[in-house]
């Protein structure tokens, strides 16, 4: 700091001279601190002021009768910025899925620039977003025609995006690379019609549901007060020799964790990546597995106790297809009968 | 059996070598190290006093434990001296061997060649031949899939996987498996075949191969890799498979009655029993090509896996890192300025795009074949034999194919010319061979 550079160095050995400039150093990154926290304060309230509509629309009123010389030359590249920020902020909240258009810097695809981009927002429950996923979509044919097909995406695999082009995206003529697998599709006119809503809905509600089942098991960890302990979905690497095989490899439990949740579970998690079948291990070592269907409810469920299957509780965690956010009732249900059987 | 044991211990780092050992004396473990407990009576007229066979299996863990406390005072090769001359000088049991193998995989991921195949439900094509009315059948299923149970791809436990294909090909080919899970960024579960010499046709007393060269040689061994929830399966057929079935023909001469063990076509029987195996009834699946074959499994798993760039690399590669607006809140009224990178504004940038990163996956080795090349470029390159329009097939190969050619096109127009280059050459489809 300049401040302390400066006094001779004869002075420094002072000690009155040490304090003071001491002290004139903690004041100086006090001010800074306050000038940091007002300028973000006067950032957070501008964006604020201009959010607002009333407020937009009169500065933009004012803007227009005025004359130029008299509005504040900074004034309107911030009102521009809050605009398309909100404007942002309110496609993302309404609509989920936005189509923009997106030019494709190769030269093979120049004569049908711009392309169709879609972008698949989705919210998770802190309100937040996960990275959106992208869809783009090219014209099939050279000119004239409004066929589309899917040129790139960043879509993951277990949403199976290549039958879903074939189901909603049936191209006339064949010739672009998926005709060796041309379905009967093709040969009826009346089902060619492509549909690009349909597609993008297909997709979203894929993903929205596979979001669903991940936070909806992350939930039902919270509340049975399960620590996250491991990362959710793997389950310990483990070898496995053929002549030690184990049945479905649920009754290898060894890692015994200490802390036991509610109703005496000990582990919810999701088998593999999908999350479309769940985990429940018991602290007495029973294992069970559901099924859960697209729209969250469990379809089935297996529970294998220390000999034999438990079909009792299968049929409470079962009964009545329930949603896999009530899971946690059924397990209450399912200590409450193991419990009474036990005395 | 030593040097080939050493050679393949010796590819992996002296704590993996280690904790390898260690994993062999776990309690469930069938190997049987040379320990004095249980030793016989010529072996122990044949010791030889430079690896002295510790008390018993505990004994032999404390050692092993304190190899791995002291750090570096313990070389590696001294460790697998040990192993291979001291406490396993028996000889190392299937399991090892393939454990083994696995750990050099952890260790390093372009270990093996890569294949990715697809699966691809048979049940269409039965629809088309079925054709009275060919439109119903598939509109009722597209109603039915909506929210029907069917993902679209298999769901795949590996153990019943395994049961099913060793039932599929037993008569045919005699095999030890070993499954192993790869852990975090992998998320795969992956079986390794090692395929004995002896046929149904050529039964022998023992199934124990004689030789330790048998037992290591990578002709024999294929691996099959399953994700979780996607519609792939990935595949390494390593080593050269056609020398070793040979070779295995020319001891046939000895004259006896031997059936001749071809690898190539026995690889060929599991390839094509992994559908089978996947299938259930009224749901079938048949594999195949997605032409894509790299080294890197990471690579493999990051292009068709579960992951981001699903097929957008190159200039589509900024859809998929990660962005800070997609963190904030909708409602959250204040803007914040993204950092823009330099990078992405070069024309060079915008064509090949991210280069690094998690989401990220180099191919080693890509083939290109390029129809009528030469009939295109006759203007600006004259070449003597202009005239006939003929295709080429490039090849590519190095650490990182598409690094390589940005590099090319950074080295000004004169290497790479932006304006002409095809979208192939960004590597955007994720592909490893290609026609352009």
């Amino acid at each position: 700091m300049a401040l302390a550079a400066s006094p001779p160095p004869a002075v420094l050995s002072d000690p009155a001279h040490q304090v003071m400039s001491d002290a004139l150093d903690e004041e100086i990154v006090q001010v800074r601190a306050e000038i940091q926290a007002l300028t973000k304060r006067r950032k957070l309230l501008a964006s604020s002021l201009l959010s607002s509509t009333e407020v937009q629309t009169r500065l933009s009123h004012f803007r227009d009768t005025a004359d130029p010389i008299a509005t504040s030359p900074d004034l309107t590249p911030l009102l521009e910025s809050a605009k398309t920020h909100s404007q942002y902020n309110i496609h993302r909240l309404a609509f989920g899925a936005t189509a923009f258009p997106f030019h494709d810097p190769s030269p093979e695809l120049q004569s049908k620039n711009p392309l169709l981009g879609i972008r698949i927002d989705i919210c998770d429950r802190t309100g937040r977003y996960d990275d959106p996923y992208y869809l783009f979509c090219v014209r099939a044919g050279d000119r004239g025609t409004q066929d589309l097909r899917i040129h790139r995406h960043t879509i993951p695999a277990l949403v199976p995006l290549q039958d879903y082009e074939k189901t909603y995206l049936p191209l006339a003529d064949e010739g672009y690379g998926s005709s060796e697998d041309s379905l009967a599709v093709d040969d009826n006119p009346e089902v060619r019609t492509q549909d690009l809503h349909g597609l993008v809905e297909r997709v979203r509600h894929d993903l929205v549901s596979w979001r669903l089942r991940q936070e909806t098991i992350e939930l039902l960890r919270e509340e049975l007060e399960i620590p996250p302990a491991r990362l959710p979905s793997s389950e310990s690497p483990r070898n496995v020799d053929i002549g030690s095989e184990a049945e479905d490899g649920d009754s290898d439990d060894e890692d015994d964790h200490e802390q036991i949740g509610r109703f005496g579970v000990r582990e919810v998690s999701s088998v593999s990546v999908d999350a479309r079948q769940v985990r429940i291990v018991w602290a007495d070592g029973r294992v069970g597995r559901l099924r859960i269907s697209d729209q969250g409810s469990i379809e089935k469920a297996v529970v294998i106790g220390r000999d034999d299957r438990v079909r009792d509780q299968e049929r409470i965690l079962t009964d009545g297809s329930p949603r896999l956010r009530d899971l946690i009732k059924c397990l209450e249900r399912v200590e409450r009968r193991s419990s009474r059987r036990g005395k | 059996m030593a040097p080939v044991v050493a050679k393949s211990l010796s590819r992996l780092s002296r704590e993996a070598v280690i904790d390898l050992a260690l994993s062999w004396l776990e309690d469930r473990r069938t190997s049987k190290p040379y320990l004095l407990n249980n030793r016989r009576l010529f072996e122990v007229e044949e010791e030889d006093y430079l690896h002295v066979p510790a008390e018993n299996i505990e004994a032999l863990r404390l050692i092993y434990r304190q190899f791995q406390k002291d750090g570096s005072q313990i070389r590696k090769q001294d460790v697998i001296d040990r192993i291979v001359d001291g406490d396993w000088r028996r000889g190392l049991s299937l399991h090892q061997h393939a454990s083994i193998d696995f750990a050099y995989l952890e260790q390093n991921d372009a270990a093996l060649r890569w294949s990715a195949l697809r699966l691809v439900p048979l049940a269409r094509e039965e629809h088309t031949l079925q054709g009275e009315d060919e439109s119903y059948p598939s509109k009722k299923r597209r109603k039915l899939s909506h929210d029907g149970g069917n993902p679209g791809y298999p769901q795949v436990s590996p153990q019943t996987f395994l049961a099913a294909l060793k039932a599929e090909i037993s008569p045919l080919v005699k095999a030890h498996y070993h499954l192993h899970r790869m852990a975090a960024p992998y998320d795969l579960t992956i079986i390794r075949l090692y395929i004995t010499p002896d046929t149904a046709f050529r039964p022998r007393s023992s199934s124990v191969p004689r030789r330790a060269r048998e037992a290591t040689d990578s002709g024999r061994v294929m691996y099959v890799a399953l994700p979780d929830n996607c519609p792939y399966v990935y595949v390494s057929l390593s080593g050269s498979t056609g020398s070793a079935g040979r070779g295995r023909g020319a001891r046939d001469s000895k004259g006896r009655v031997m059936a001749k063990v071809d690898m190539a076509t026995m690889k060929k029987i599991v390839l094509e029993a992994i559908p089978k195996a996947l299938s259930r009834p009224q749901e079938r699946w048949a594999l195949e090509s997605t032409k894509l074959t790299a080294k890197s499994l990471q690579s493999v798993c990051e292009l068709r896996g579960n992951q981001k760039p699903g097929t957008g690399g190159g200039a589509y590669s900024v859809f998929t890192i990660k962005t800070r607006a997609s963190q904030s809140s909708p409602v959250d009224v204040q803007v914040q300025e993204e950092p823009t990178e330099s990078d992405l504004r070069s024309p060079v940038g915008q064509r090949f795009g991210h280069m690094t990163g998690e989401h990220y996956a180099a191919l080693d080795r890509v083939h290109v074949t390029i129809k009528n090349l030469i009939q295109r470029d006759a203007d600006t390159c004259p070449d003597p034999l202009g005239k006939d329009t003929g295709d080429a097939g490039l090849t590519f190969a190095g650490s990182d194919v598409f690094l390589g050619l940005r590099k090319l096109a950074e080295m000004g127009t004169a290497y790479v010319d932006l304006d002409r280059m095809p979208a192939w050459m960004t590597g955007e489809m994720g592909v490893s061979s290609l026609t352009g």
